[in-house]
């Protein structure tokens, strides 16, 4: 499994951040990931846009920590694949800006040879698969913050139970955790 | 000759096509040649065709509802905007097929008529036939050696000089009451099927290969979905599901979040 602690660079996807927010939790993920983190320039757009809301207003100890730096905006040779991809992507109806944060985060995180991303949306998922980028999800995060004692089991399942659909429960936490812990190759 | 023809030769040539015979299937000629992108949609009635360039590709619109001997005719008439690297232009019928009032569309017909009937290979059908009469009858199977129209047929004919103006004017009314429909049927002249008259057939709008064959390995990295698909070439999603199935290609399944 991919490891964001030991990567000396982490894109991360706005999703992370309000799942960590919920839980009352960022101060926490800032301290884990402090110098490796960066968002790009869209990520950050949607993140001041969601501290607007109540549910979130969380979000604004991002902007008074400075944390994290955002990246420099895609190099021109990425601004056509990430217009394609917006096109690939948005489904009749959605706005243009919909998927912009998961793929600036994908492109960009291929381009700085980022070691992974954080990233849950599906279509982000799919195309840092397809870009070969590394990935995490925010449950498998919130797993190895736990495994690595940088969380307490309630905190990690907290935001594990937060970044995965209902059917998901503690069992299913406690097996990621076993996975998580067994020796890697 | 003209330099509508010289240039439709070029462009025969540079596709491989020699030019004493007929293209035996135009659109896989161009596309396969990277020469234009086509798209046979719905368009609005009076419209025959369009072309469009963007970054160097050019890209031709062909109507769905029209007849395939009037849609191959198009399309080397797009061609044409396309070898002279005309501005995008939206194709009204009465400039295809009409009495076109600019040098453009004039120049653009002149490259179809060539392109798609090369003098050329008029004088070696003429050979062959040797002494062809001067009937209505010769026009029809002309015109379906050469998948184009009986008028373009009867046009090419007489620039070949092997039939009058006149007698090309007194087949023109006859074509308009499609008398010249019956004598195919009473020939046994059947079309030979090409790319555009499958599509006709089956009545279900075309995008260009290139981009189905990128939607194709988009929906297999699970990138795009039918509907997508279904929106961009404005055809039904079931439609699309059935055809992805029926090519075996399905999404690959996306790896566990926890």
């Amino acid at each position: 499994m991919n490891r964001a602690r030991a990567a000396t660079l982490v894109l991360l996807d706005a999703s992370p951040f309000y799942r960590f927010c919920e839980a009352r939790l960022l101060p926490i993920l800032a301290e884990y990931l402090r110098g490796n983190a960066r968002i790009t320039p869209e990520v950050a757009t949607e993140l001041r846009r969601g501290a607007r809301s109540s549910r979130h207003a969380g979000l604004r100890y991002l902007e008074l920590a400075g944390w994290p730096p955002e990246t420099s905006a895609l190099p021109a040779e990425l601004q056509r694949p990430f217009l394609d991809y917006s096109r690939a992507a948005r489904q009749k109806d959605e706005p243009t800006s919909r998927h912009a944060g998961e793929i600036a985060t994908v492109l960009m995180a291929a381009h700085l040879g980022a070691g992974v991303i954080v990233i849950d949306d599906l279509f982000g998922k799919r195309l840092a698969r397809d870009r070969g980028v590394p990935r995490l999800s925010t449950a498998q995060l919130a797993v190895e913050m736990f495994t690595e004692g940088e969380l307490t089991e309630g905190d990690g399942y907290r935001v594990f139970d937060l970044s995965t659909p209902t059917e998901a429960g503690p069992r299913d936490f406690a097996r990621a955790c076993e996975r998580a812990r067994a020796p890697r190759d | 000759m003209s330099g509508a023809a010289q240039q439709a030769q070029a462009a025969r040539a540079r596709l491989g096509l020699a030019l004493d015979g007929p293209v035996p299937d135009l659109l896989r000629a161009v596309e396969d040649g990277g020469e234009l992108a086509v798209s046979v949609i719905e368009l609005p009635d009076g419209i025959s065709g369009a072309y469009a360039r963007r970054e160097g590709q050019g890209f031709a619109f062909l109507s769905l509802r029209e007849a395939p001997v009037r849609q191959r005719f198009t399309l080397a008439h797009e061609l044409g905007h396309h070898e002279f690297k005309d501005g995008g232009v939206i194709d009204a019928s009465a400039d295809v097929f009409g009495s076109p009032t600019t040098v453009r569309e004039r120049r653009a017909n002149a490259f179809a008529a060539e392109f798609l009937v090369p003098l050329a290979a008029v004088q070696r059908w003429a050979q062959a036939h040797a002494d062809p009469d001067v009937s209505l009858v010769t026009v029809v199977a002309f015109a379906s050696w050469f998948r184009v129209s009986a008028l373009v047929a009867a046009y090419r004919l007489s620039a070949a000089r092997l039939m009058s103006t006149k007698t090309v004017r007194g087949f023109e009314q006859a074509i308009q009451d499609g008398e010249h429909v019956h004598l195919a049927r009473r020939q046994q002249l059947v079309d030979l099927p090409d790319e555009l008259s499958m599509i006709h057939d089956t009545g279900r709008p075309r995008m260009p290969r290139r981009l189905w064959a990128d939607a194709v390995i988009g929906y297999e990295r699970g990138l795009l979905t039918p509907e997508r698909i279904a929106q961009a070439v404005g055809r039904d999603t079931v439609e699309v599901e059935a055809e992805l199935d029926a090519l075996g290609v399905h999404p690959r399944a996306d790896e566990p979040d926890y």
